[in-house]
């Protein structure tokens, strides 16, 4: 009967878990934040002309993605100090996730960047308008339609990696999980709450993104994807709400 | 090969055409490389107030290069180019961000594929340009954006997304788009071509009254029947090259050259 105990057992432990929680969406955060912006000007700096640049950019973009979190996390925590820079387990992580991050969004945000027909900021040239003024209203607009639901993936996954941050010691959900887990020896029951916690961000996440892919089509895809459900009939709900959606 | 001309029956020069040259674009010897390919060869061309150029030639002749080198959104390799007081010389190098800017001011361009900004109303598309550009007020360029809705008849559609648009409407509001902008010279790269043609009739028909508003404008066309009524000169384009250049009474019945010949009974079917 003890074996199945966890069963039933493990909400108890949620709360002693949530402090590890705040800090796993804070690491989350600023690590997506930094990174992505990090992302956006690599991204540009790939595309620069001097081929110098767009290769060094491309190097850095290649160690952020090739790199895996958990060899990161060493490398700025135990590596660093070797090289006389001290960073504490917090600033180690979130630089490693930043890292991480960085090289993964530019490659999404490049694709949505690509992804804008050059006739739009021909239009834009030939209309006299800069540079940035094509950039800021006419190709990132654009381009964001295509590269926030990838990115909003990318979150999820930063955010469930930010549980490899324990082994240097960031207090976290596993490093809670972990020292209760070896005082109570319910592994099972305090693991499960983690994994719940876990979930309870991950699977809103992924409606989110689904939610985003669908609404943040190009006019062109919606009415796409509308001739498809129109086939189906069982989605004739959905159908008229996005009709309604079309004509406000 | 340098054709240059001036149009005896453009009523726009004695009126306030300024005196300069006489012309008021003029293209003298252009050249666009990609490559080894020169898709624009030696090009020379002459302009003058309110005047319709059509030009023609076959696919591939190098006549959309021609028309995107002049408002640089292809930048030629050499050559020299002026529209109204906007002065560029390629020979010495990349033009400066300035020099193209004061060149295209004097441009408006009317794609094939429009290029409507899919993300705005049709209004929005027409006032952005405006605002950022020429720093108009949002209310002022609202009424000129209307005026030209209006001028294209599709006032009815301010509000209206590209893709709630026909083609032959999205094409009108980039025409509109464009004159907003306060164009001296309109550039239109086969206006008509993504079109079917009963839908390219209607922008036909805006370019017929745009030509009576004694707009100067350069057409990249396959509609024979707009180049042959509508504009002043027509340009026979062939491997980058202007080959002939007249009016087109006598391009169309008696053409000099023995490839516009060949050209004309391919498309006249005769």
């Amino acid at each position: 009967m003890n074996d199945f105990a966890w069963l039933y057992d493990w909400p108890q432990y949620i709360p002693d878990l949530l402090p590890g929680l705040w800090v796993a969406i804070a690491m989350t955060c600023v690590s997506c934040l930094f990174g992505y912006v990090l992302g956006f000007f690599l991204a540009l700096l790939v595309e620069a002309p001097s081929k110098l640049v767009s290769y060094s950019a491309l190097v850095v973009v290649e160690l952020g993605r090739g790199i895996p979190i958990l060899v990161l996390l060493f490398l700025f925590y135990q590596g660093l100090p070797q090289l006389g820079v001290l960073l504490a387990p917090y600033p180690a992580a979130v630089a490693a996730l930043t890292f991480s991050a960085a090289g993964y969004s530019s490659e999404m945000i490049r694709a949505g960047l690509g992804a804008v027909p050059k006739g739009q900021s021909e239009a834009a040239n030939s209309l006299s308008m800069s540079v940035v003024d094509t950039y800021r209203f006419i190709v990132i607009p654009q381009a964001a339609r295509i590269s926030i639901p990838p990115l909003v993936n990318l979150t999820i996954i930063i955010f469930q990696a930010t549980s490899l941050a324990t082994v240097i010691t960031v207090p976290e959900i596993m490093q809670q999980a972990g020292i209760i887990g070896s005082a109570t020896f319910e592994y099972m029951s305090v693991y499960t709450a983690a994994a719940v916690l876990y979930l309870c961000i991950t699977i809103p996440g992924a409606a989110l993104s689904g939610y985003l892919e669908e609404r943040m089509g190009t006019p062109k895809q919606r009415s796409k994807k509308q001739a498809i459900k129109a086939l189906l009939p069982a989605a004739g709900k959905l159908r008229t709400a996005e009709e309604r959606q079309l004509t406000n | 090969m340098s054709i240059s001309h001036l149009s005896p029956n453009s009523s726009a020069l004695e009126e306030g055409a300024p005196a300069m040259e006489g012309s008021f674009v003029s293209a003298v010897q252009l050249t666009k490389q990609f490559g080894e390919h020169k898709a624009v060869n030696d090009v020379s061309l002459d302009v003058a107030k309110g005047e319709v150029i059509s030009i023609i030639g076959p696919s591939g002749a190098g006549k959309s290069s021609l028309i995107r080198c002049l408002n640089l959104l292809e930048v030629p390799s050499s050559g020299r180019l002026r529209i109204g007081d906007a002065t560029v010389d390629f020979d010495t190098g990349t033009p400066s961000k300035a020099s193209v800017r004061n060149l295209r001011n004097y441009t408006g361009m009317v794609f094939q594929s429009f290029n409507l900004f899919p993300h705005f109303t049709a209004l929005k598309n027409v006032t952005l340009p405006q605002m950022r550009v020429h720093r108009r007020s949002k209310a002022e360029a609202e009424e000129r954006a209307m005026q030209e809705l209006k001028r294209v008849g599709l006032e009815s559609k301010a509000g209206a997304y590209p893709a709630q648009c026909s083609g032959g409407q999205q094409q009108r509001i980039a025409i509109a788009r464009a004159l907003a902008m306060d164009p001296q010279l309109m550039l239109f790269d086969e206006p008509t071509s993504g079109l079917d043609p009963e839908i390219g009739a209607e922008i036909l028909q805006v370019m017929r009254k745009l030509a009576s508003d004694n707009m100067t404008m350069l057409v990249v066309t396959h509609e024979m029947e707009f180049a042959r009524h509508v504009s002043n000169q027509v340009a026979v384009m062939v491997e980058g090259s202007i080959i002939e250049q007249g009016p087109p009474e006598q391009i169309m019945t008696a053409p000099n050259n023995i490839r516009t010949q060949k050209f004309l009974s391919a498309v006249l079917g005769r």
